[in-house]
C-alpha cells in the first residue's frame, strides 16, 4: 500500500514512482517539509531530553524494587485505589453537570440564559488551590454554609465537607470547563433541521435528545470524558485540602517523590504508571473514534432554536436547578474576590468582621512597579506560546485525521503525547540538562538561557491537550465539505485557510483561551528554564507569597489571584464577547453555503 | 513507497547521529578551577571587578528582599549584578541541570543540607571568606566549600491560652507517649515532607536515634522509627501552618495547640494572627537552620563572585540586612549589633549539635519511608 494513500497527496502505486513526478506535485513537497520537520520537533524535544533522564531514573534503582516498595506501602495502593475511584466517579458526575450546565444555557428556554452562561463559564479564569480555597471559606469547618447549617442542625460535625464526597463535589464543578468550551461549540454545530425532522415525526424532548443531539455530540463526549477521567487521576488540589485523612490520592505523592533526587525514580514509575493508563485508554477512544459513524455537521446550517419545556412542573424545576448550580459555581468565586481585600488571619481562618477589610494587600500589590513587569512578560511569553502549539498542533492534526491509517501518522500522534507521561518538572529539567550545552539538534546552539527553552517547555506541556481537544474538533467537519472544495479547484492550503479552518476556529479560539490562562501563573516550567533577566508572574507570585517571614503573604496571593482572574476574563470576553467566536461561525457558515450554491450550480450545468 | 523509505532512511540517520552525539556529550568539560585570591588586588582593580556581570541564585529573596538588597549591592559597587529568585529545591535543580554550561555564579540561602548536597554533586568552588571566622563553630563548610549567612532556631511552640509553662510538653517525644494522653491529637504531624524547616525538624527528632547497628534502618535506630510511627498515630492532619491551625481551633475539631515553628517567624505570626505563643527547649537543645552562601563551580567570574561574597557576609551588611529584616545573622559581630532582642533571645538558645552530611545522606530514604509507610 501506498503511505499516503488519502486523496491529498495524489501518490497512486499504480502509476509507480518517479521523483520527477513527485516533485511535481506541490502538496507532496509540502508533505515532505511538514514530515521531517515533526521528525526533528518530536525528536529533538520530546524524545531527545527525555530519553537520558528517563534511562537514568527509570533505571537507577532497580524497577523491581520501585514496584515492591509501591506495592508494600499500604498508603500508596490505597491512595492508587483513591485516584481511579475518583477518576471514575467524575466521567459519571462531571458529564452530568456539564451536560445540564450546556443544554440550560443553550438548549433549552430558560429565562436569564446569559447571566448563567457566564456564571457557568467561571470556572474557565480560575482554578488549583485558589478555587479549592473558595469552596473551604463556604463549606469547610468554618466556612459560611456550615456556621449557616449548624444553626439549624447542631449536631452536624465542623468536618462534614470531608473526604470522597467533598472531593467528588469540588472536582465535579471545577472539571466543567471543558464542557462549557467544547460540547458547547459541537451543540452549535449540529443542524437544527435534524431535530425539526424527529420533532415532526412525532418524537418527545427525551427522544431527540438521546436519538438525536447525543449521537451526534459523542466525540465530543469521548474526548472530554478521557480528558475527565485524566483530571481525576491527577487530582492534586482538592484531595490535599479537603481529602482527608480517608481520601488522598496518588498525584500529591507522585509530586513530592519527583521533587527529590532519591526519590525521582520511584515518582517516575508511579508518574509512568498513570501515564500508561491515559495512553491505554486513548488507545480505546482512537479505536472508536476511528470506527464510528458520527453525523458530522451539515453545509448548509440551520441555527439551533432553544426547546421550552413543555411540562409546567419539569420547567420550573428546571429553572430552579439552574440558578442552584449558578449558586454554587459562583460562591467560591465570589469568596476569593471579597476574601482578597480583608487581612491574612481572615483567609487563613476563614472569618469575617468589618475591620479586617484592607486595601493593604491591593496597595502592596500595585504600589510596587516593579510587580508590573511580570504580569506584561506572563502575557506575551502566554500569548507566543500558545499561539505557536496551536499553529503546530493545527498542522499535526491535519496529517493525523487525513492519513488515520498510515503507521507514521499514528506515531506521530503517539509521540505528540508523551508530555503526559511525565509531570512538567522533569519535563523541564530534560530540556534544561540537554539544551544548557551545544546541541547538534538545534545547530549546535546552546539554548539553555535564553528564551526559547523557555517558550519550548510551555509548549511542550501544552501539546498533548491542545491535539485531543484540535482532533475532536477535525472530527466534527464533514469530508463531503472538503471534496466539495476540491471539487470546485480549491487548493490544498486554500481549502484549508478557508474552509476548513474557520469551521474549527471556535474550538481554537476557546483552547487558546483556556492554554494561556493556565499559563499565566505557571510556576514550575518558569523557575528552572527562565533565563536570568526574564521574571515571569508565576515565580514573582511564588516569591512573593511563599515568604516564611512575612505572614501577610497569604494575602497577596489571594490579590494575585483576583488580578489574574481579571486578565483571564478579559481574555475570555475577547473569546466570547460579540466579535469573537459568533463572528468566525457566521463566516464559517457562510463558506459553507456558497460552496454549497456553486455545487448546486456545476451539478446543473 | 518510495516516500517511506525516504522517511525511514532520515529516521536511521537521525538515529545514528544521536548515539553519537550522545555519547560525546557525557564527558564534564569542566576541570579544576585555580584557587580564587583576591587578596592582592589595587582599588581599581578591585572597582573593575565588581562591575562585572554577576548572577546570583537565591531562595531568600522574598517578600521584597530582593529587590532591597540588589540595591544595596548596586551602591557597593556590584552595578552589573542580577538575582534570580525562586524556591529553594527548584533554584538547587536548576543549578544541578545547568551544571555543564552554569549560569549562576552565586547561590544565596538554601540550608546545611541543601549546602551539603551541592558540594557533594562537586558544583561549589572552594572559597573562604575573610568573615569566615566570626561565624558561630559548627555553621561553615570545614572544606571552605559554603559559609554561613544568618541562623534561626525550630521551634516547638504552644497555644499559652492551652498550657501553663508546667503544663506544657518538655520535649517533642512527650506529646506522642502513650500515657501522655492530654498531648495527643493536640499537635499537627506533617502532611507532606519537602519544607525546609520540615526536614530541619525530622533531622532534630531522628539524630537521637542516630544508629549503625544491624537493626538501623536508614541510619535510624527502630526504637526511632517507633517514634515516627506514634507522631502519626497521636498527631492531626490539618493542612496549613501551624500558627492559623492555633488561630482557627476556635470552633474546629480539629484542635491544633502546638507544632514547629521558626524563631524569627514567632513575633510577627502571633501578632498577625493575634495568639500567644511560647516555645520549648528540649533537654537536648533545639535544631538550628542556617541559610549560606557559596561560588557555583564554572563561575566565569570568581573573582567577582568572591568580592561579592566578601560583601554579602561581611558585618557591615549583615547589621544592615539585619536591622531591616530581622534576621539573626550567623556573623557574630552582626549579629551584636544588628540582630533585635527577640532573635538574640533565640538564637542564644542552646544548639542541638546535628551532623548535617548523615541528615542530607538519608533525608531522601527518610522522605520516602514516612511518606509511604507513617504517614496518613
Amino acid at each position: 500500500m501506498t503511505l499516503f494513500n488519502a486523496k491529498g497527496a495524489r501518490l497512486h502505486s499504480e502509476e509507480g514512482f518517479s521523483f520527477k513526478k513527485f516533485f511535481q506535485n506541490k502538496g507532496n513537497i509540502f508533505l515532505l517539509i511538514e514530515a521531517i520537520f515533526f521528525i526533528w520537533f518530536v525528536f529533538s524535544f520530546l524524545i531527545y531530553p527525555n530519553l537520558n533522564l528517563f534511562m537514568d531514573v527509570l533505571f537507577s534503582g532497580s524497577l523491581k524494587d520501585n514496584i515492591t516498595k509501591i506495592i508494600e506501602s499500604e498508603r500508596a495502593m490505597k491512595a492508587i485505589k483513591n485516584s481511579f475511584i475518583l477518576a471514575i466517579t467524575m466521567c459519571v458526575t462531571v458529564n452530568v453537570v456539564g451536560t445540564l450546565v450546556v443544554f440550560i444555557t443553550e438548549y433549552f428556554k430558560i429565562k436569564g440564559s446569559k447571566i448563567l452562561r457566564l456564571g457557568y463559564m467561571s470556572t474557565m479564569i480560575y482554578g488549583g488551590m485558589i478555587l479549592v480555597s473558595g469552596f473551604k471559606f463556604l463549606y469547610g469547618e468554618v466556612g459560611m454554609v456550615t456556621r449557616f447549617l449548624r444553626t439549624m442542625m447542631p449536631d452536624l460535625a465542623t468536618n462534614w465537607f470531608e473526604g470522597f464526597g467533598a472531593v467528588l463535589f469540588i472536582m465535579t464543578f471545577a472539571c466543567t470547563t471543558n464542557h462549557v468550551v467544547f460540547l458547547r461549540n459541537a451543540l452549535h454545530q449540529i443542524d437544527y433541521q435534524t431535530i425539526e425532522a424527529a420533532k415532526n415525526m412525532g418524537a418527545g424532548t427525551g427522544r431527540i435528545l438521546f436519538k438525536v443531539v447525543f449521537p451526534t455530540l459523542a466525540p465530543s463526549y469521548l474526548s472530554i470524558t478521557i480528558l475527565t477521567f485524566i483530571k481525576g487521576l491527577c487530582a492534586m488540589a482538592a484531595p490535599l485540602i479537603v481529602g482527608g485523612e480517608e481520601f488522598q490520592t496518588i498525584n500529591p505523592i507522585v509530586i513530592t517523590f519527583v521533587k527529590m533526587e532519591y526519590t525521582r525514580s520511584l515518582g517516575s514509575v508511579l508518574s509512568i504508571f498513570l501515564g500508561l493508563v491515559t495512553f491505554a485508554l486513548l488507545m480505546i477512544m482512537n479505536y472508536m473514534e476511528r470506527r464510528g459513524h458520527y453525523m458530522s455537521i451539515s453545509k448548509v446550517k440551520t441555527r439551533i432554536v432553544k426547546q421550552p419545556i413543555k411540562n409546567p412542573v419539569l420547567n420550573v424545576l428546571m429553572h430552579v436547578l439552574a440558578y442552584a448550580l449558578f449558586i454554587i459555581y459562583v460562591s467560591p468565586l465570589a469568596m476569593i474576590v471579597l476574601f482578597s481585600f480583608t487581612n491574612t488571619k481572615s483567609i487563613n481562618t476563614g472569618t469575617l468582621s468589618w475591620d479586617a477589610f484592607t486595601l493593604d494587600n491591593y496597595k502592596m500589590v500595585f504600589g510596587n512597579p516593579d510587580n508590573y513587569g511580570p504580569m506584561l512578560t506572563s502575557v506575551i511569553l502566554g500569548a507566543v506560546s500558545v499561539t505557536a502549539v496551536i499553529v503546530l498542533i493545527l498542522f499535526a492534526c491535519r496529517i493525523i485525521t487525513k492519513y488515520k491509517k498510515s503507521k507514521l501518522a499514528q506515531t506521530l500522534e503517539f509521540s505528540l503525547l508523551i508530555p503526559w507521561l511525565l509531570p512538567a518538572i522533569l519535563i523541564s529539567v530534560g530540556l534544561l540538562q540537554t539544551y544548557n550545552v551545544e546541541q547538534w539538534t538545534v545547530g549546535g546552539a546552546i539554548l539553555g538561557g535564553t528564551v526559547v527553552i523557555l517558550l519550548l517547555g510551555y509548549i511542550v506541556n501544552k501539546i498533548p491537550y491542545t491535539l485531543r481537544m484540535t482532533k475532536a474538533a477535525f472530527y466534527s467537519i464533514d469530508n463531503s465539505l472538503e471534496d466539495a472544495a476540491k471539487n470546485l479547484g480549491a487548493g490544498g492550503m486554500y481549502t484549508f485557510t478557508r474552509v476548513l479552518l474557520p469551521i474549527i476556529v471556535p474550538t481554537i479560539l476557546a483552547l487558546w483561551a483556556l492554554e494561556f490562562n493556565g499559563t499565566l501563573g505557571e510556576y514550575d516550567i518558569s523557575v528552572l528554564l527562565s533565563p536570568t533577566k526574564i521574571n515571569t508572574l508565576g515565580v514573582t507570585i511564588k516569591t512573593l507569597t511563599t515568604d516564611n517571614y512575612d505572614p501577610n503573604s497569604t494575602a497577596v496571593s489571594f490579590v494575585y489571584a483576583v488580578v489574574m482572574m481579571i486578565i483571564a476574563s478579559i481574555v475570555v470576553y475577547f473569546v466570547y464577547g460579540r466579535k469573537g467566536v459568533t463572528n468566525y461561525a457566521r463566516k464559517s457558515k457562510r463558506m459553507a453555503k456558497h460552496i454549497e450554491k456553486m455545487q448546486r450550480l456545476q451539478a446543473g450545468k | 513507497m518510495k516516500l517511506k523509505k525516504i522517511i525511514a532512511l532520515l529516521l536511521a540517520i537521525v538515529t545514528v547521529f544521536c548515539m553519537t552525539a550522545c555519547s560525546g556529550n557525557d564527558n564534564e568539560p569542566e576541570g579544576p578551577q585555580a584557587p580564587i585570591d583576591i587578596s592582592n588586588l589595587t582599588e581599581e582593580e578591585i572597582a573593575k571587578y565588581k562591575s562585572q556581570p554577576l548572577v546570583v541564585y537565591t531562595n531568600s529573596g522574598s517578600g521584597g528582599r530582593a529587590d532591597w538588597w540588589t540595591k544595596k549591592a548596586k551602591e557597593a559597587g556590584f552595578t552589573n549584578i542580577t538575582i534570580v529568585n525562586g524556591g529553594a529545591s527548584a533554584m538547587s535543580e536548576k543549578i544541578k541541570a545547568e551544571r555543564k554550561n552554569p549560569q549562576a555564579d552565586v547561590m544565596c540561602g538554601l540550608n546545611a543540607m541543601g549546602w551539603a548536597d551541592l558540594k557533594n554533586e562537586g558544583l561549589l568552588l572552594q572559597y573562604v571568606p575573610t568573615w569566615a571566622p566570626l561565624v558561630d563553630e559548627g555553621m561553615n563548610d570545614p572544606d571552605g566549600y559554603f559559609h554561613a549567612i544568618t541562623k534561626e532556631a525550630i521551634l516547638l511552640v504552644y497555644d499559652k491560652n492551652t498550657w501553663t509553662a508546667d503544663q506544657a510538653p518538655k520535649d517533642w517525644l512527650d506529646l506522642w507517649q502513650d500515657g501522655n494522653t492530654q498531648y495527643h491529637g493536640t499537635f499537627q504531624c506533617w502532611s507532606a515532607l519537602t519544607g525546609g524547616t520540615t526536614q530541619v525538624n525530622l533531622t532534630g527528632i531522628l539524630h537521637r536515634y542516630k544508629s549503625d547497628a544491624s537493626d538501623a534502618k536508614y541510619g535510624v535506630s527502630p526504637e526511632g522509627w517507633e517514634q515516627i510511627k506514634k507522631l502519626y498515630k497521636y498527631g492531626v492532619s490539618a493542612s496549613g501552618d501551624v500558627i492559623s491551625a492555633i488561630a482557627a481551633t476556635d470552633g474546629s475539631q480539629k484542635d491544633v495547640h502546638c507544632g514547629q515553628w521558626y524563631s524569627s517567624g514567632i513575633k510577627s505570626y502571633s501578632e498577625t494572627y493575634e495568639v500567644e505563643l511560647d516555645y520549648v527547649v528540649p533537654e537536648v537543645g533545639v535544631p538550628y537552620a542556617i541559610t549560606g552562601c557559596g561560588i557555583i563551580k564554572g563561575t566565569k567570574n570568581p573573582i567577582t563572585a568572591a568580592l561579592f561574597l566578601e560583601w554579602y557576609g561581611s558585618t557591615e551588611f549583615q547589621t544592615t540586612w539585619a536591622k531591616a529584616w530581622d534576621t539573626a545573622p550567623a556573623n557574630s559581630e552582626a549579629w551584636e549589633a544588628g540582630a533585635s532582642e527577640d532573635a538574640k533571645r533565640y538564637t542564644a538558645l542552646p544548639q542541638q549539635q546535628i551532623d548535617w552530611a548523615w541528615a542530607q545522606q538519608h533525608m531522601g530514604e527518610w522522605v520516602e519511608y514516612i511518606t509511604l509507610q507513617f504517614m496518613k
